[in-house]
């Protein structure tokens, strides 16, 4: 069995991150949002960009990320495994390929809210391997603006 | 928007097992299950019950003024009412149509899963916001359930999937 190391939960985060960032830059050139939508998919993914920026700062001071010891990492590794896979944008280009082909803002706003929503599971996961305060708060931060995202599309999805 | 109270957020996690059971329970009757799916599906099924009993004794038993909630309780609200507004199951009779209008079993297993990860969400969410040790436990043990079961569920889809 093999088990997941600190660096490979970072990267996992990061991954997602990303795909967040893509998704969000893609979108945000459709032609046919209007300036409402357009400003806030460019708010949501230049923050993303800075969410990747913090979990890669942790994985800079490795220190501050320390795994809990206390937990059974044999299953672990399989709960992580499944909290990835079952992510919106598990699969390369997938991100891209739902701010493109989405049939208008309605579809692509509720594709938003659902990698919001993988997201955070994600990150709710992740909180309780690591055992340091100061990493945990990190994730928190991260966690409540992943939470103004989803009500701020919520929002822009009862106006469609 | 309106806030939440402490009542109404027991009250969605209840009816969210109750859909749960429901779903799992509609799922029982398709034919051709594997057996395998059919044992796993009769014990998510019988866990959802333990767990729709534990919130109900939780609103019950609790002096529910010593709830204290953390956060700008208004925004919280409001992600509350999103999730729970965008869970699977929320439109009436949902579990019941995606138990039973699915194709085969690989569909009734990714409806299961994102039913999972749906309820999960509202769990953490409802965790991260309660300050009461009493009720952050009970919710701690639920949703490590719930995680077993996606874990579960994917280990069969993948079984499914040859």
């Amino acid at each position: 069995m093999i088990f997941f190391s600190k660096n490979e939960i970072i990267e996992m985060a990061v991954k997602i991150e990303k795909q967040g960032f893509a998704f969000y830059d893609r979108a945000s050139l459709r032609t046919d949002l209007n300036n409402d939508a357009k400003k806030l998919l460019q708010t949501l993914r230049d923050e993303e960009k800075v969410h990747e920026q913090t979990f890669l700062n942790l994985r800079e001071k490795i220190d501050n990320f320390d795994l809990k010891s206390d937990i059974n990492w044999d299953e672990a590794k399989l709960y992580i495994q499944s909290m990835v896979d079952i992510h919106l944008f598990s699969q390369p280009e997938k991100a891209i390929q739902l701010a493109a082909s989405a049939r208008d803002m309605k579809d692509l706003v509720s594709n938003a809210i659902q990698f919001e929503k993988d997201t955070l599971l994600f990150f709710y996961f992740i909180k309780k391997f690591v055992a340091k305060e100061k990493s945990k708060k990190a994730i928190e931060n991260i966690i409540d603006e992943e939470i103004s995202h989803v009500v701020k599309l919520k929002k822009i999805q009862d106006t469609l | 928007m309106a806030k939440f109270s402490i009542n109404e957020i027991i009250e969605l996690a209840v009816q969210i097992e109750k859909k749960g059971y429901t779903f799992y329970n509609k799922a029982l009757e398709r034919k051709n299950l594997s057996s395998n799916s059919k044992e796993l599906l009769k014990k998510l099924r019988d866990d959802e019950i333990v767990h729709e009993q534990t919130f109900k004794k939780m609103r019950t038993e609790l002096d529910q003024e010593e709830i204290t909630l953390s956060g700008d309780w208004q925004e919280v609200s409001n992600y509350l009412r999103t999730i729970s507004d965008s869970h699977i199951f929320s439109e009436p009779d949902a579990a019941i149509k995606l138990a039973t209008s699915v194709k085969n079993e690989k569909e009734l297993i990714e409806n299961a899963i994102q039913f999972e990860k749906d309820t999960l969400l509202f769990f953490n969410s409802i965790y991260e916001e309660i300050k009461d040790q009493t009720v952050r436990k009970i919710l701690k043990k639920i949703i490590d359930e719930e995680e077993s079961h996606v874990e579960k569920l994917k280990k069969s889809l993948i079984i499914s999937n040859g």
